[in-house]
């Protein structure tokens, strides 16, 4: 019995090709010359990026005094953008790992660029607590190491050094899965370039001298199956760790037991909405679209509709909770952000990703690029927007009313913002450059069976089955 | 395409497993109803055994085990009477706090902090024990439902072959709901101790402060609403499914399919956004009407998703047994364990979100749910998580035990069991704080397990073609392959 796939499928590549034309395809954009709209975006993107490294050099010369962290308010937007960013990169790791649990095909258009726009989330998103020190030459601090200190330990029953080990684990397991999948694409690229020239060479290094034999492939298969599994709780636990930063707590609004998993769906609608806009650009920009279909766009808008829409339960979960509760706290936690000074911010989270998404229903704008891509801000801002309520709507009021003082960014907390933005966007464009942006022996392992030309045969298979007669009609 | 016969064997079966059941709960009836006659010899009608209690108790506790204490003991007992106001959530309220002990004390010798009436009896016994279940098994048909829509919304092509079967366990959510209606009606004040309506009377000595505030949401009449409402809505989306799915056997077209993936949506959003999280309010978080968690909705349903795929994996081996389902094999099986497996691991991570969060922040209001079931039920509190979690994860870890019929069928009884305790546990110990469980529960089970399979086979009669072998994406099924 041969594996099936239904016609009624929308195909997952098109465009009829071979082997060798999506060999072709992919490379293609590794090689020639530079485009000058690339380096223009990686110049800018450089300069934003040397920029947020000023503004981290001016934090450490002159302390956290220069952020607009007070005395209620201690996380601000330093810890907001590392939620942020850090849900970002989760993307990458449910496509890899729990996409491929549940054999989506699509995952294989999309899966290469999204693990590594997670792997530069995770950079940027390490910045933020390590900054958030102060003194970051104590920063290996963090790390429970044989030292001088006598018997100062770190402390084990905090979330935040859980976080250590979770994001790190994270990145060094995500890092690993992404370069595995790498490895044969490497020596693609290596076959293409004229043997023994300095390309071939640095290519030759990168994909450790694979040959394609059946022992590497064999060997390929089990690394990416383990670390596939080892990924998988890896999706849940970071985030959920994260959430623990709050959670544990006893501060009004952050203490609640559905925090762990809606961070979880909110990391994923997150990440999701941050691939679609990079590769909304990158399909046009670099010719992928019979890679990345509109079926491909279809799928990821389906999983912005039902992560968008869990998020929205829990919202309204704990808003209805927090006054069935009866403490006056939890009550007024949640009245001061739909109804306090900062309720634009709780408003803007709220129309960005619950009710926004809800558009989705339609297939007419699932399948629209346009409003796929508008949408992909919109959820960007709006995920940004949920770590800003979390954090400064429950801390800017809290138990002391003397204490109770607004929020203001300064710029070098700004800067160092939009500076990961610069370094994210530096690091995706060197990769859209000289890495294969689509998994090439992924996609071809698709297309025999979910590729345009396949669907004849099912076609051929199907038409004397009386249910796809009524199609025609 | 084939259809089921429900042979008179399988009848004959299926009654002695209720009559089975019915002896259990008759032995239920004897010893509990023995130990029910000597707490009438005791004036407050409660056997705790104090020290024990104690032992793994905090101060939340001490409103159970002060039901064994006279008022006049408890009187001098001052340190217990502030530690009891202390854990009063009734200290949310701006009052004076000596007022607020003395409140404390007057209720002392009743239900717990909230008291109104004595619990523990029999009648508590059988009632909560009876609802437990019915709540239990109305989550499986739930999850069915979802899982059904889910599968589809999601355009699975590998679960066509089944279906049937999670709709044939969906079908029983009217049983669930005509049980649950009766004892809503007949029996409210025994399970809900909000629906008391003295507990808002400000002259009244039971007045309770903190439920007042929460009066707006819990009160009889808003809680019949809101169930009438959301029972409709399950038992509508239910005959949508029924309807579409049985036409597709009957005169398949595409456009069908196509409806039945809207009736999904439509499941998805309705299930998950108002059934599910306002039943399990209503249903079973207002059972201790001042605790909330505001996981508990997807917790319970996790639950019954788990108990789901457990109970269509029996199924599958005994259709296969019987001839039925010939395009299923260990392929199909393979996933189905898959699910059991992930979701028991889910089920344990919101388990762990839960009980760690409520744990490390150590809130006395929050507390008080764990303290109770470990202080009254502490070996099945953790002996359902060790079979809820432990047991399944390191049996179906492997492949080769997710493709076994006897591991697999062995495991489905346990996680089945398993997650009876569990809603055991969310239902019983309010109302009995301890010694609730036993031939009582699961005669119950025993019995109403035999009425729901029943029900089950009797709706897998009704379709003409079991396997839905002209769904557009039946060949998908059958070649499935892992």
């Amino acid at each position: 019995m041969s594996h099936f796939e239904s016609p009624l499928r929308e195909p997952l590549i098109t465009g009829n090709k071979t082997w060798k034309k999506i060999t072709d395809d992919i490379v293609v954009n590794t090689t020639g010359d530079i485009k000058p709209l690339w380096l223009i975006a990686t110049l800018i993107s450089a300069a934003v990026a040397a920029f947020g490294v000023f503004c981290i050099g001016w934090e450490v010369c002159y302390g956290i005094g220069t952020w607009g962290a007070n005395k209620t308010v201690g996380w601000a937007w330093d810890i907001t953008n590392f939620v942020w960013w850090i849900g970002i990169g989760h993307a990458g790791t449910l496509i890899s790992a729990i996409l491929l649990l549940f054999r989506q095909k699509w995952r294989t258009g999309v899966n290469r660029a999204a693990e590594a726009m997670t792997i530069f989330a995770v950079v940027c998103a390490g910045l933020f607590p390590v900054f958030h020190m102060g003194r970051v030459w104590d920063a290996f601090f963090i790390f429970p190491l044989p030292n001088t200190r006598g018997p100062l330990w770190q402390n084990f029953n905090s979330p935040l050094l859980w976080d250590v080990f979770a994001i790190s684990t994270y990145f060094s397991v995500s890092l690993l899965f992404w370069y595995t999948g790498l490895v044969p694409d490497f020596g693609t690229i290596r076959d293409q370039a004229k043997p023994g020239s300095i390309r071939w060479k640095i290519y030759n290094v990168l994909s450790f001298g694979w040959v394609g034999e059946a022992k590497h492939w064999e060997r390929w298969e089990s690394l990416s199956l383990i670390l596939a599994g080892l990924s998988t709780p890896l999706v849940l636990s970071v985030h959920t760790i994260v959430s623990f930063d709050f959670a544990t707590s006893i501060v009004p609004g952050w203490h609640t037991t559905i925090l762990p998993p809606y961070f979880v769906a909110g990391a994923i609608f997150s990440g999701f909405a941050m691939v679609l806009t990079l590769m909304l650009v990158a399909r046009k920009v670099m010719n992928l679209e019979d890679y990345i279909t509109i079926a491909h766009v279809e799928s990821m808008n389906k999983i912005l509709l039902l992560t968008g829409s869990m998020v929205g339960t829990a919202y309204l979960t704990e808003l209805f909770v927090a006054w069935y509760s009866g403490s006056m706290y939890e009550q007024y936690a949640f009245a001061n952000r739909a109804l306090g000074p900062l309720a634009w911010s709780y408003w803007t989270m709220m129309f960005c990703n619950l009710i926004f998404p809800q558009f989705f229903w339609s297939k007419k704008l699932r399948r629209s690029i346009a409003f796929t891509f508008f949408t992909s801000i919109v959820v960007n801002i709006g995920m940004w927007f949920e770590r800003f309520v979390i954090i400064v709507t429950s801390l800017y009021r809290d138990y002391l009313p003397s204490s109770w003082i607004d929020y203001r960014p300064t710029w070098v907390e700004v800067g160092i913002y939009v500076g990961t933005g610069g370094i994210f966007m530096t690091l995706f464009l060197l990769f859209s450059r000289f890495f294969p942006v689509v998994a090439i022996a992924e996609v071809k392992s698709i297309l025999k069976i979910s590729g345009d030309q396949a669907r004849a045969e099912q076609w051929d298979e199907v038409k004397d089955d009386d249910v796809y007669k009524t199609l025609e009609k | 395409m084939s259809t089921f016969s429900f042979e008179a064997k399988t009848k004959k079966n299926l009654a002695i497993t209720i009559v089975v059941g019915l002896i259990l709960f008759g032995l239920g009836l004897i010893f509990q109803g023995s130990k029910h006659d000597t707490h009438h010899e005791n004036e407050h009608g409660e056997t705790m055994k104090t020290e024990e209690v104690s032992k793994h108790a905090t101060t939340t506790v001490a409103s159970t085990h002060s039901e064994s204490v006279t008022d006049s003991a408890v009187h001098t007992d001052t340190s217990h009477a502030v530690a009891l106001a202390a854990a009063s959530v009734n200290t949310y309220e701006y009052k004076d706090v000596s007022a607020e002990i003395d409140e404390e004390l007057q209720s002392l010798g009743d239900r717990s902090h909230y008291a109104h009436h004595k619990v523990g009896t029999l009648k508590d016994k059988i009632i909560t024990n009876l609802y437990a279940v019915v709540l239990f098994f109305l989550y499986i048909g739930l999850a069915a439902m979802f899982v059904l829509a889910a599968t589809t919304l999601a355009l699975g092509g590998w679960q066509i072959q089944m279906q049937k079967i999670f709709l044939a366990i969906a079908s029983t959510i009217p049983v669930s709901i005509i049980i649950m209606v009766v004892l809503f009606a007949t029996n409210m004040h025994t399970i809900f101790e909000w629906s008391h309506a003295e507990l808002y009377d400000p002259a009244s000595p039971h007045y309770d402060a903190l439920l007042f505030s929460k009066h707006d949401y819990l009160n009889v009449k808003g809680f019949w609403i809101r169930s009438i409402i959301f029972f409709s809505i399950s038992l509508g989306l239910l005959y949508f499914w029924w309807k579409n799915l049985n036409s597709m056997d009957v005169n398949p077209s595409i456009r069908l399919y196509n409806t039945s993936r809207g009736i999904a949506g439509a499941t998805i959003l309705l299930v998950a956004m108002g059934v599910n999280p306002f039943g399990t309010w209503d249903w079973a978080m207002s059972i201790q009407p001042h605790w909330y968690s505001t996981l508990y909705a997807w917790y319970l349903m996790a639950s019954g998703a788990v108990s789901m795929f457990s109970l269509t994996m029996l199924l599958i081996i005994f259709l296969k047994k019987k001839g039925n389902l010939p395009g299923v094999n260990e392929n199909h099986r393979h996933d189905i364990g898959k699910f059991m497996f992930a979701i028991s691991v889910f089920w344990t991570y919101l388990f762990f979100s839960q009980f760690m969060l409520q744990w490390y922040a150590n809130i006395p209001e929050e507390t008080i749910y764990f303290d109770k079931r470990e202080a009254g039920y502490f070996i099945l509190f953790w002996g359902s998580f060790v079979l809820c979690f432990l047991v399944p994860f390191f049996t179906l870890m492997k492949r080769a035990s997710k493709r076994s019929i006897v591991a697999t069928s062995v495991m489905a009884f346990v996680i089945i069991l398993a997650h009876y305790f569990d809603f055991f546990l969310v239902v019983v110990p309010e109302v009995v704080p301890e010694g609730g469980f036993g031939f009582l529960g699961l005669g119950f089970l025993v019995a109403l397990a035999g009425v729901y399979m029943f029900w089950i086979f009797n709706s897998l009669t009704k379709f003409k073609d079991l396997e839905s072998s002209t769904h557009p994406l039946y060949r998908e099924s059958i070649k499935h392959q892992i």
